[in-house]
């Protein structure tokens, strides 16, 4: 009576296998912690499971996304990690071997945690992401002009925070070209 | 990043908010989602991903049933308890005993639930008991525990997808008690005692015109695992919410062959 399994829906490990490292970045992305980040994921997957069925035939990809960035959201609501932003940020060096990866990850983590969490949410969907600005404000349930303002003062805040050799450095030596 | 780009943003001062426009350059645009891609590590799955999420998904069922169980509890009794209370009118129970107000009958005989993990409790002599398979997605169990004999019910409910049954209800007799017993599930809080509360539409159906209220952990219980016990009292005397008292007291899991310890984690 008081233990029962939990019946796993056709298709959803396949998922997890296939998205779950590409969903692991962005929770990455939005909490700015690997080890939130991964607690985020298996929050999320876990509220989906019983919902697979009716997902599965849609877009089930962009629903665990939506429903990363709301339950990130609610979590800093509820401020129950008691997150404390850092004084000062890391120093960083050119990204030239894995310890410069790991200072510009951590350089980047927290400055990411600097950003308020709908920030954070627009920055990754619409940069990470590469959602468009209508995209992102579907998924984030507000108005496109926000998405803009948002943007600008995320970018406005990054700026300030991550230096410029890093930013072109990163743009050069790894970065995806969009259009 | 380009350092004039602040310069160039519309987020003036006194500008409203939806009418900012992005404030980076292309370029900029390009360097960011370059840093991203470059930038954001690309952590291992844990090898037990699956099973985390499996467990998570247990763990979400049992607080679901546990708020279920507590707000539907009422609900169930009342659904439920036209097949346990006994046909005819029960004669009223006994004058409170001549030890004095207040003192509750001797608990006289033990009565164990064993579809409630093997709930035991003391209860005075002429109580019985009786458990009824709710008719939850779960297919939990609900326990009664009353001063008047119990019938034995069929189960599950003869109607129950429609979530009535055809038995024609009854009361509780003048100072009849009937505790409904439910377990729940969920982190351990304080325990407030036994408290009155609004009485209920299952209680009044019941014939009650009290009902009180406790969350317990009785001992043996494993963790995470509690009571909730709703008692329904129709115009008790002086003693009869002492004696109801006690027999909550006196609940305990029985260890034994049917006892299985729920694990958090579990399966």
């Amino acid at each position: 009576m008081l233990r029962r399994g939990a019946a796993q829906p056709p298709g959803f490990e396949e998922f997890v296998a296939a998205r779950g490292p590409r969903l692991l970045r962005v929770a990455w992305l939005l909490t700015g912690d690997a080890q939130l980040a991964e607690d985020l994921l298996q929050t999320v997957l876990a509220k989906v499971w019983p919902k697979w069925e009716q997902i599965a035939d849609g877009s089930p990809e962009a629903y665990v996304r939506t429903a990363m960035v709301h339950t990130n959201i609610s979590w800093w609501r509820r401020h129950w990690w008691g997150e404390v932003p850092h004084g000062e940020l890391p120093d960083t060096a050119a990204p030239s071997d894995a310890f410069a990866q790991v200072d510009l990850e951590q350089s980047l983590a927290a400055a990411i945690r600097r950003l308020p969490p709908r920030q954070r949410a627009v920055v990754v969907l619409r940069y990470f992401e590469d959602l468009s600005v209508e995209d992102t404000a579907a998924t984030l349930g507000c108005a496109t002009g926000t998405v803009k303002s948002q943007s600008a003062k995320a970018l406005r805040t990054l700026r300030g925070l991550l230096p410029a050799a890093e930013l072109v450095e990163g743009g050069e030596s790894g970065g995806r070209e969009r259009g | 990043m380009a350092g004039n780009a602040a310069e160039t943003a519309g987020a003036g001062p006194g500008e409203p908010a939806g009418s900012v426009e992005y404030a980076g350059s292309a370029e900029e645009e390009r360097a960011l989602r370059a840093l991203l891609e470059q930038a954001v590590p690309r952590p291992a799955a844990p090898a037990e991903r699956m099973e985390r999420i499996r467990r998570r998904v247990l763990r979400r069922r049992r607080r679901r049933r546990a708020v279920w169980g507590a707000t539907a509890t009422a609900a169930a009794v009342g659904v439920l308890l036209p097949q346990v209370l006994p046909a005819g009118d029960p004669p009223p129970r006994q004058a409170p005993p001549a030890a004095g107000a207040g003192t509750p009958e001797r608990p006289e005989a033990e009565t164990r639930l064993a579809e409630l993990s093997d709930l035991t409790l003391q209860v005075p002599a002429g109580w019985s008991s009786r458990t009824v398979r709710t008719d939850s997605p779960e297919g939990d169990y609900v326990g009664y525990v009353a001063s008047l004999s119990l019938r034995p019910s069929p189960e599950p409910c003869p109607t129950g997808a429609d979530g009535t049954c055809t038995t024609p209800p009854r009361q509780l007799p003048r100072r009849g008690t009937l505790i409904t017993l439910r377990l729940l599930y969920g982190p351990k809080k304080p325990d407030p005692g036994l408290q009155a509360r609004e009485v209920g539409k299952a209680c009044v159906v019941a014939g009650g015109t009290e009902e009180l209220w406790a969350v317990r952990s009785p001992a043996g219980a494993a963790e995470g695992v509690h009571v909730l016990a709703t008692v329904c009292l129709a115009t008790p005397a002086t003693g009869d919410v002492a004696e109801a008292r006690t027999v909550l007291g006196s609940m305990r899991f029985e260890p034994g062959p049917k006892y299985r310890q729920p694990k958090r984690n579990a399966r």
